[in-house]
């Protein structure tokens, strides 16, 4: 037997951890037990004791790594390497992945993380955005395999086959999976200009199944999306932390395809109504506008018959009136010939000619009196075929 | 791969044109004009929604990291 070999202490927990590494890698074996004595130090450092009924192991991780809500008293199972810390010589499991064992721990945690976000205000109801009428693009974040991606295309064509769909493959189940949806959802909620909606679903399953769906990442993921999201996860009495945070909560993923896509049928009804509404509008208006003309027709030429009428009436006043001026032209013509033949009735030739004469004085005044002649010398006798000079001193 | 929003706006120009009929006293030249265009709008509609296949393109960027 050769005598033992001498090492630093160094060299013993080097060594030590070494060997540890070779026994048992890392991710083929799982460490399952209750959480004791869990707590956060500096924001950073997440340690707790693993036990059973027998023994007990102190864990340690960062709070990045830790991916889900965990508390005293859950049942968890962790993967990672079992080390000495050189400093303090003080054995640690360092954990690299958290597995949530049981429906117990599963719906504790899921508690756990409901009222945080609920507390951060992820799951606030006046964030929630209202879904197009009509997408144009929708995003799907699903297995190829699931059932869910089958159910939710076959309603999608039936209901609105106008949507282009852009499917997103991704792990529905396993830890691998919550990054990948996460990251799908990141992806796709980050184009606003390439989606109207983002749909994330799966069938039914146990909250086992469940879980990425009940992780803070996904919860995040969506959270942060540009583009609203609907989710439908499980069956309709399956209820996830995303369907929380989510814009739309759908019961399954059929649902999510009822509630994202119009009916085409329904749609098609809609339109032939709005022709309908347009025609009957314009037959009305067409029925209205002949009414209207007719009326005018009938106004216009009620007034040109009137006005025609007018224009009769006033011909038949002056042919009256001119009838009457006529009248009264002869009347008048009658007694001015009347007077005319008056006037020459009493001209003096004629009394000259019926055998009567004057006497006119040289300066042409009548001479009316005897008397009035005896103071002449001289005076004119006129008779109707001439003249006689009389001398009234002879 | 830019969306393009044309259906609902079409649909919207559509329902916006049965408005105006619907509140009436419209004058027949306006109106002559709006319902052409609310029944060219109704046929693309129409045609559009009885034509279309849906597409179904998959992502290639994998999400697995």
């Amino acid at each position: 037997m050769n005598p033992p070999s001498t090492l630093s202490v160094s060299e013993f927990v080097e060594l030590f951890n070494e060997t540890v590494a070779r026994a048992l890698p890392q991710g083929t074996f799982e460490i399952e037990g209750e959480v004791t004595s869990f707590g956060i130090s500096g924001g950073q450092w997440v340690r707790f004791d693993l036990k059973d009924g027998d023994a007990l192991v102190n864990c340690f991780l960062t709070v990045w790594q830790l991916k889900v809500e965990i508390a005293d008293g859950m049942k968890i199972a962790v993967t990672g390497v079992g080390k000495l810390y050189p400093k303090y010589g003080k054995f640690s499991f360092v954990v690299q992945s958290i597995r949530l064992s049981g429906e117990g721990s599963l719906k504790r945690a899921f508690e756990l993380l409901k009222k945080k976000l609920e507390g951060e205000g992820l799951f606030d109801a006046d964030r929630k955005r209202a879904l197009p009428r009509f997408p144009q693009r929708v995003a799907l974040i699903t297995s190829r395999d699931a059932a869910a991606y089958t159910d939710f295309l076959r309603v999608s064509s039936a209901r609105w086959p106008a949507t282009e769909i852009v499917h997103y493959h991704v792990g529905v189940q396993g830890d691998s999976a919550i990054e990948e949806v996460a990251a799908a959802i990141k992806d796709a909620g980050s184009r606003p200009d390439d989606f109207d909606v983002v749909v994330v679903t799966r069938g039914g399953g146990s909250m086992e199944d469940l879980h990425v769906f009940n992780t803070e990442s996904v919860a995040r993921a969506v959270f942060a999306s540009r583009v609203p999201v609907v989710s439908g996860v499980g069956h309709e009495r399956d209820i996830t932390i995303i369907d929380l945070v989510a814009d739309v909560r759908a019961a399954t993923p059929s649902n999510a395809a009822e509630l994202i896509f119009p009916d085409s049928e329904e749609i098609l009804g809609v339109i032939r109504h709005l022709r309908n509404v347009q025609m009957r509008a314009l037959d009305v208006r067409i029925a209205h506008e002949r009414a209207r003309t007719a009326h005018i027709t009938y106004v216009v030429d009620r007034w040109l018959r009137s006005l025609s009428d007018r224009v009769v009436q006033t011909q038949r006043q002056l042919a009256a009136r001119r009838d009457g001026l006529e009248q009264k032209i002869v009347k008048y013509r009658e007694s001015v010939d009347h007077s005319i033949r008056m006037m020459r009735s009493l001209h003096p030739e004629h009394l000259l000619k019926r055998g009567y004469s004057y006497t006119r004085a040289k300066d042409g005044s009548i001479i009316g009196s005897a008397a009035a002649l005896r103071e002449k010398k001289q005076a004119t006798q006129v008779y109707f075929d001439g003249e006689v000079t009389i001398h009234t001193d002879l | 791969m830019k969306k393009e929003d044309s259906f609902s706006q079409q649909f919207a120009e559509l329902e916006e044109i049965t408005k105006w009929f619907e509140k009436g006293d419209v004058s027949i030249e306006d109106a002559l004009g709006k319902f052409e265009r609310g029944l060219k709008l109704a046929e693309d509609l129409q045609s559009y929604l009885q034509g279309v296949e849906q597409r179904v393109v998959e992502m290639k960027k994998k999400f697995n990291v």
